[in-house]
C-alpha cells in the first residue's frame, strides 16, 4: 500500500471514529471547552467551598491573608500545596492549605495555581452578650 | 548525603508504538481535543514559571466565644445538662464537688450555705471573698457581703462559670477568692417546665416555668416553691419565688431586656448542740430559738447594643430591696432567757457597664473599658439601738486581651474603686464625730496573665492579680459590734496552672499563693469597747498567706461511662498580726484537704445514673484562732442519683429521678464554733441518710 493510501485509510478511520463518538454523545461539537480563566475560577470556587475559619483563630481574633500555591493533579486534587506568603499566623496558613487539600474535582490546569485566602472576622454584636466571669466577653 | 533529585528530561512522545502513523495520531488528538474528560492523561510537571493567579478566597466568620483554655485562670463551666444530672437541690450543693471552692452550711438549713474559694471560708462570720453574679448583677448583699443563696433557684440556672482567684481588676469589691457567675435560662422558641419533688424531713418542692417568643419579643416567667421541716428540730424553711423577664431582640443591633423577681423566705434556725457530734441527737434544736423572714425584690435591665464605630455596649442597671425580721430567744429553756429582735432594710441600686472594641492591629487586640456606680443603703434596728449606713461605690476599669502569636495570649487590666461610707451609730466611737462616721477608701486592682497554648487541647498559664473587699456594712455598722474604722482587705496573688481539654480527657491543675493584707477577721480575744456583753470585734489581721493546689479531672471512658475527680489543698496561715497572738495559726473552717470522686452512667432505655463521694478533711471550728478547741472531724459522704427520661411525643419529655444523700449514714458535724459568750463548743450535725424523688414534664418547641 502506498503511503498516500495509508494516510487516506487512517483519515477515514479517524473520521469514522469521530462520527461514532459524536453519535454516542462522547463529543459535544457545540460546547466550547472552558477557558483557562474559567477553570481557574472554578478552582477558586472549589477552594472557597472547602475553606473553614479555624476555631482557635476565631476565639483569639486572628485575621489575615495567606497566599497558597499548588498544582492540580490528574485526579482533580491539589498537589504540592504550599504557602508562598504567610498570613502571619500558622493557624491561618494551615487552614488555607487545608482548604486546597480538601477541595475536590478541580478542573485540570497546567502550571501552578496561586490563591490568596483572606480570613476575616465580622464585627457584629452577638445576641445576649454577657461579661464572663473570666473577665472576657462571652456569647450565650 | 542524599543527592538531590535530578529533573528528568521530558520524554518525546512516541506514537509509533500504537501502530498508527504519527500524523494520524495528531489528527486523532486534534479531533479528541474538545473532549472535556482528559483527566486520565498524564500531566507533565508544572513549570516553575507558569503560575496562574486566582481571585481571592474570602472566609468570613464571627468572632467566637473565648476558649477556656486561653483564659489565664482556673475556670470551670457547669452547663445545664450537668445541672440537670447533678441531683443537687440548690446551687451551693452543686458547687460542693468543685476544686478550689468550699461549700459549708452553718445551720444545716438552706439559709446557712456559705460558698468560698481559695481558703477564705471561715464559716460565714466575716463577709465573703467570692463574688456571685446573676446575669451580670452582683448578688452579694451589702450587709453581709455574701449572697443569700435561698433567693437563687437551681431551676433557673442555665450555666455557672466558676473562676478561682482574684477578679477585682474587672469586678471590684468582694472578688478576692473568686467569682461565680450564674447565667439564667434564656433562649428562643417555646418551652415550659412543670416539676414536683418530695423527700424526707417533710420536704416538698415545685416549679413551673414557661418561655415563648412573639417575633422579636421573648417572654419568660418562672415560679418555685420549697418547703421543708429540715433535719433538725426548729429548722423549718419555706421559700416562694417568682421571676420574669422580657427581651427585645434587635437583630444585629443587639438586645434590650428587663428581668424582675420577688421572693420571700421564712427560716427557723436550729442552734448549736453541745453534745459531741456523732451521737444521734439531730432531732434536737439546741438551746436557742431563732426564726426570721426575709423578702427580696429586684429588677435589672440588660442593654447589649452595637454602637457606631463597632463598639459593643453592655449595661446592667439594677435595683434591689430586701427586708428582714428575726426573733431569737437565747437560752430559752434556762433560767435567764434572753430575747433579741432584729430588723434590717437594704436598698441597692446602680449600673454596671462596659464598652468593648476589637482593634485590627499587628496583633488582634480587644479592649474593654467599663465602670460601676452603686449605692447601698442599710438600716438595722435591734433591742440595743439602731444603726444606719450608706455606701457609694464608683469603679472604673480597663481590660485588654492581645494575641501575641498563635499560641501566646496576654491579658492585662486594672480597676480603680472608690468607696464613700457614711453612717450613724447608736453609740459614740472614737474614730467618728460623735455618732456620725465618714470613711473613704480607694483601691487599685491590677491583673495580668499570659497563656501558652502548647497544643490544640492544652495550655499553660501564669497570672498575677490583686483583689480587695471593703468591710461590709455589718462589720462596719452591724448590730453585733460595729467597727467602721476597719480597713479594706487586699490580696496579691500569683498562680500557675495547666489545662487539658481533649476528646476524652479533661484536666486542670493550678498552684496559687496569695498574700492577704488586713484580712478582716472576727477576733474573739479582743475586747469590744462598745459592748462589754459581747466580747470580740472585727479586726484586720496584718498578713495571712493563702496557698494551695487545685486539681480537676474527668474522663469519658466510653459512650456509657464517665469518671470525674477533684482535689484541693488549701493552707491559710497567719504570718503576721499586730498583737502576735495568731502568728503561725491556721484560719478556721477551711480544711487542709478535700476532694470528690464521681461516676456518671448513661444507660439504655433512657436511664442514667451517677454516684459520687465527697471527702472533707479535719478543720478548726469557727472562732478557734489558737487551735486549742475540739476539731471538726473529717468526713466522707456518698450520694447517688438515678434518672429516667422518656420522650412522650415530639418536644414533650417526662423525667423521673430518685436521689439518695449521705448513703453511708455518716454522722458528722459540718460546722461548729466556739461561743464568744460562754466559751463552749457547739456543733451543727449534718443531715443523715435521706432520699428524695421528683418528676418533671418538659415541653420544648
Amino acid at each position: 500500500m502506498t503511503r498516500a493510501a495509508r494516510m487516506l485509510a487512517a483519515t477515514v478511520l479517524a473520521l469514522a471514529t469521530a462520527v461514532e463518538a459524536v453519535r454516542a454523545g462522547e463529543i459535544d461539537l457545540v460546547a466550547a471547552p472552558p477557558s483557562a480563566e474559567a477553570r481557574l475560577e472554578q478552582v477558586r470556587e472549589r477552594v472557597q467551598a472547602a475553606a473553614v475559619y479555624p476555631a482557635a483563630a476565631r476565639e483569639r481574633g486572628i485575621q489575615g491573608v495567606a497566599r497558597i500555591q499548588f498544582r492540580v493533579d490528574p485526579a482533580g486534587r491539589a498537589a504540592e500545596v504550599m504557602t508562598v506568603e504567610s498570613s502571619g499566623s500558622q493557624l491561618l496558613d494551615a487552614a488555607a492549605e487545608q482548604a486546597a487539600e480538601d477541595a475536590r474535582e478541580l478542573p485540570q490546569l497546567y502550571g501552578w495555581v496561586r490563591i490568596p485566602v483572606r480570613f476575616e472576622l465580622a464585627r457584629r454584636v452577638s445576641a445576649q452578650l454577657f461579661r464572663s466571669a473570666s473577665g472576657a466577653v462571652t456569647r450565650r | 548525603m542524599i543527592p538531590a533529585p535530578v529533573a528528568q528530561p521530558a520524554r518525546k512522545v512516541c506514537a509509533r508504538a500504537s501502530g498508527l502513523p504519527s500524523r494520524s495520531a495528531f489528527l486523532l488528538l486534534a479531533l479528541a481535543a474538545p473532549l472535556p474528560a482528559f483527566a486520565a492523561d498524564p500531566q507533565p510537571p508544572a513549570p516553575a514559571r507558569l503560575v496562574r493567579e486566582a481571585g481571592e478566597v474570602s472566609v468570613v466568620a464571627t468572632r467566637a466565644e473565648r476558649n477556656l483554655l486561653d483564659v489565664p485562670a482556673n475556670v470551670t463551666v457547669i452547663d445545664r445538662a450537668a445541672v440537670a444530672r447533678s441531683g443537687a437541690e440548690n446551687v451551693p450543693e452543686l458547687l460542693r464537688k468543685e476544686a478550689g471552692v468550699f461549700t459549708t452550711n452553718t445551720t444545716t438549713n438552706p439559709e446557712g450555705y456559705s460558698v468560698e474559694a481559695r481558703g477564705f471560708q471561715n464559716g460565714g462570720g466575716n463577709g465573703c471573698r467570692t463574688l456571685v453574679l446573676v446575669d451580670g448583677r452582683r448578688v452579694n448583699e451589702a450587709d453581709t457581703g455574701c449572697p443569700d443563696w435561698t433567693f437563687i433557684s437551681l431551676d433557673d440556672v442555665d450555666r455557672i462559670e466558676v473562676v478561682r482567684g482574684p477578679g477585682s481588676a474587672v469586678y471590684g469589691d468582694n472578688a478576692i477568692g473568686g467569682v461565680i457567675h450564674i447565667f439564667t435560662r434564656r433562649g428562643e422558641g417555646t418551652r415550659a417546665t412543670l416539676a414536683a419533688s418530695v423527700g424526707e424531713y417533710d420536704s416538698e418542692a415545685g416549679e413551673a416555668s414557661a418561655a415563648t417568643s412573639f417575633g422579636a419579643l421573648r417572654l419568660r416567667a418562672a415560679t418555685t416553691y420549697q418547703d421543708t421541716a429540715g433535719f433538725r428540730q426548729r429548722s423549718d424553711f419555706n421559700a416562694k419565688r417568682v421571676r420574669g423577664g422580657v427581651d427585645l431582640d434587635l437583630g444585629e443591633r443587639g438586645v434590650i431586656g428587663l428581668t424582675g423577681g420577688y421572693a420571700t423566705t421564712e427560716r427557723s434556725r436550729p442552734s448549736a448542740l453541745f453534745a459531741p457530734y456523732g451521737t444521734r441527737d439531730g432531732e434536737r434544736g439546741g438551746r436557742d430559738l431563732s426564726a426570721g423572714i426575709e423578702r427580696e425584690r429586684f429588677a435589672q435591665g440588660e442593654l447589649n447594643l452595637a454602637l457606631p464605630g463597632e463598639i459593643a455596649l453592655l449595661a446592667t442597671p439594677f435595683y434591689r430591696r430586701s427586708r428582714s425580721e428575726s426573733d431569737s430567744l437565747f437560752g430559752f429553756a434556762g433560767p435567764f432567757p434572753f430575747p433579741f429582735h432584729t430588723e434590717d432594710e437594704q436598698d441597692s441600686s446602680g449600673i454596671d457597664f462596659q464598652l468593648s472594641h476589637d482593634f485590627d492591629l499587628a496583633f488582634p487586640l480587644r479592649v474593654i473599658i467599663g465602670g460601676e456606680a452603686r449605692k447601698d443603703d442599710y438600716e438595722v434596728a435591734t433591742d440595743f439601738g439602731a444603726n444606719e449606713a450608706e455606701r457609694r461605690v464608683l469603679g472604673a476599669f480597663v481590660h485588654a486581651e492581645v494575641t501575641l502569636a498563635d499560641d501566646w495570649l496576654l491579658s492585662a487590666g486594672v480597676r480603680y474603686d472608690d468607696s464613700d461610707l457614711d453612717g450613724v451609730l447608736s453609740a459614740p466611737l472614737a474614730e467618728c464625730a460623735g455618732l456620725r462616721c465618714d470613711f473613704d477608701d480607694a483601691e487599685w486592682s491590677p491583673r495580668a496573665g499570659v497563656t501558652w497554648r502548647f497544643a490544640d487541647a492544652g495550655s499553660l498559664y501564669f497570672a498575677f492579680g490583686e483583689g480587695f473587699r471593703f468591710p461590709n456594712l455589718n462589720e462596719a455598722f452591724g448590730a453585733y459590734g460595729f467597727a467602721p474604722a476597719l480597713k479594706p482587705e487586699t490580696s496579691r496573688s500569683y498562680e500557675l496552672g495547666a489545662k487539658w481539654a481533649g476528646e476524652a480527657w479533661r484536666a486542670s491543675v493550678a498552684f496559687y499563693q496569695a498574700r492577704v493584707r488586713d484580712e478582716i477577721f472576727f477576733n474573739p480575744l479582743a475586747a469590744n469597747p462598745l459592748n462589754p456583753f459581747f466580747p470580740g470585734i472585727n479586726d484586720n489581721v496584718d498578713h495571712v498567706r493563702h496557698r494551695g493546689v487545685e486539681l480537676n479531672a474527668s474522663h469519658e471512658i466510653n459512650s456509657w461511662l464517665a469518671l470525674s475527680a477533684s482535689f484541693t489543698l488549701d493552707d491559710a496561715t497567719v504570718r503576721d498580726d499586730a498583737v502576735g497572738a495568731f502568728v503561725g495559726e491556721r484560719l478556721p473552717i477551711t480544711p487542709k484537704s478535700r476532694g470528690a470522686l464521681g461516676a456518671q452512667l448513661t444507660l439504655p432505655l433512657g436511664f442514667d445514673a451517677s454516684i459520687d463521694a465527697l471527702f472533707v478533711g479535719e478543720r478548726r471550728i469557727a472562732n478557734d484562732v489558737t487551735g486549742n478547741a475540739a476539731r471538726l472531724q473529717r468526713y466522707v459522704t456518698f450520694g447517688a442519683r438515678v434518672g429516667w427520661r422518656h420522650e412522650i411525643a415530639a418536644g414533650l419529655a417526662l423525667v423521673i429521678e430518685a436521689v439518695g444523700r449521705n448513703l453511708s449514714n455518716e454522722h458528722y458535724a459540718e460546722w461548729g464554733g466556739l461561743s464568744t459568750f460562754t466559751n463552749e463548743v457547739g456543733f451543727f450535725p449534718a443531715p443523715e441518710r435521706s432520699f428524695a424523688g421528683g418528676v418533671r414534664l418538659e415541653i420544648e418547641r
